[in-house]
C-alpha cells in the first residue's frame, strides 16, 4: 500500500499541476479539497480521469467520487480493491 | 484622454517593460518553462497560476507587470476593464486537447486542459487576479490594430465610464510568444480628438 500511495501522489502532482510539491509535501489523510490541498472542481475531473487511465476505474456517477477522493489514503485503499489494470 | 501608464512586452526571448529589459529567456528554456520561472521569481503565492494555459500565463505576467501589484489585498474595481486581440487565439491549448480525444485507445481528455480552449479565458485570469469588475473582451484579428484598440477605448470611456484598462495584443502558439500589455487610465470626453488618435497609434505601432 505505501508504494501505491507513492505512486498515487506522483500521479496526482502531475496531473494537477502541483508546481513545487512533493509527495512528502502530501499528508496520507488530509482533505483532498476544501482545507488540504485546496483543489477545485476541475481538480475533481481530472482525478477521475486519472483513475480511469492509470487504474482502468470508470465512476459511474460523482457522487463516489465524494467518497473515494476524500484523503490519498481512501483513494489508495479505493484503488487497490477495484483497480483493473 | 488615454494616458498608457505602464506596458510590459514579451516577444521571442526578452520580456520589457516601460522600456526596460526586465527578464531574459534562458537558453534551452521552453516557453512555459520560461513563464513560471519568471513567476516563480517574482516571489508570488498565486497556485492557480501553474494550472493555466500558456496563454493565460503570458498575459497574467504582462499584467503583473503592468499593475505591479503591492498591497496584500488587491482592491476590487468597477471602473476597470480588460481588453486583448490576438490572432491564434485559444489555438495552442485547442491542438493539446485535441492530442488527447484523438486517439481511440488512449481517450483521455483532460478538463483542466479543456478550460482553457477559449480564448476570452486569459482575460478572465487577469481580471480574477485584479479584481476587475468591469468588461472583459478577446478579439481574434488577423493582426494587431492600435486603431480598433483605440476605437475600443473610445467605447468603454463614453459608454461604460471605464477609468483603466489592461489592453493589447496576446498571442502565443507553440512555443512562440507575442504579447504587448498596456494599462492605460481614460480621462472623459477628450477621446475624440484627431490629433491624440494619431498619437496613440503611431506609439502602439512602434512598441508592437
Amino acid at each position: 500500500m505505501e508504494k501505491l500511495i507513492l505512486t498515487l501522489k506522483q500521479q496526482i502532482i502531475e496531473a494537477l499541476n502541483l508546481e513545487d510539491m512533493s509527495p512528502a509535501d502530501i499528508d496520507d489523510n488530509a482533505p483532498l479539497f476544501g482545507e488540504g490541498l485546496g483543489l477545485d472542481s476541475i481538480d475533481a475531473l481530472e482525478l477521475i480521469v486519472l483513475l480511469e487511465k492509470n487504474y482502468g476505474i470508470k465512476l459511474a456517477n460523482a457522487a463516489q467520487g465524494k467518497q473515494i477522493f476524500q484523503s490519498v489514503a481512501v483513494m489508495a485503499d479505493y484503488i487497490a480493491k477495484n483497480r483493473t489494470k | 484622454m488615454i494616458e498608457i501608464k505602464s506596458y510590459c512586452k514579451i516577444d521571442g526571448n526578452v520580456m520589457i517593460t516601460d522600456g526596460n529589459i526586465t527578464c531574459s529567456r534562458p537558453e534551452g528554456a521552453s516557453l512555459k518553462e520560461w513563464l513560471t520561472l519568471i513567476h516563480k521569481e517574482s516571489g508570488q503565492q498565486y497556485p492557480k497560476f501553474y494550472k493555466m494555459d500558456t496563454l493565460s500565463k503570458a498575459g497574467f505576467i504582462a499584467a503583473e507587470q503592468t499593475m505591479c501589484p503591492t498591497e496584500p489585498e488587491i482592491a476590487p474595481k468597477e471602473d476597470a476593464a480588460v481588453v486583448l486581440f490576438s490572432s491564434a487565439g485559444s489555438l495552442d491549448s485547442d491542438l493539446q486537447y485535441f492530442e488527447t480525444v484523438t486517439d481511440n485507445n488512449n481517450y483521455y481528455p483532460s478538463p483542466g486542459t479543456f478550460v482553457y480552449t477559449l480564448a476570452n479565458i486569459v482575460c478572465g485570469e487577469i481580471a480574477i487576479r485584479h479584481k476587475i469588475f468591469g468588461e472583459t473582451m478577446c478579439y481574434i484579428t488577423k493582426e494587431f490594430s492600435a486603431l480598433q484598440l483605440y476605437n475600443q477605448l473610445r467605447y468603454l470611456e463614453q459608454e461604460q465610464n471605464t477609468k483603466t484598462v489592461i489592453c493589447g495584443w496576446c498571442n502565443v502558439l507553440k512555443d512562440e510568444c507575442k504579447v504587448l500589455l498596456l494599462r492605460v487610465e481614460l480621462t472623459q470626453n477628450q477621446l475624440a480628438d484627431q490629433n491624440q488618435l494619431q498619437e496613440f497609434t503611431d506609439k502602439l505601432n512602434h512598441l508592437i
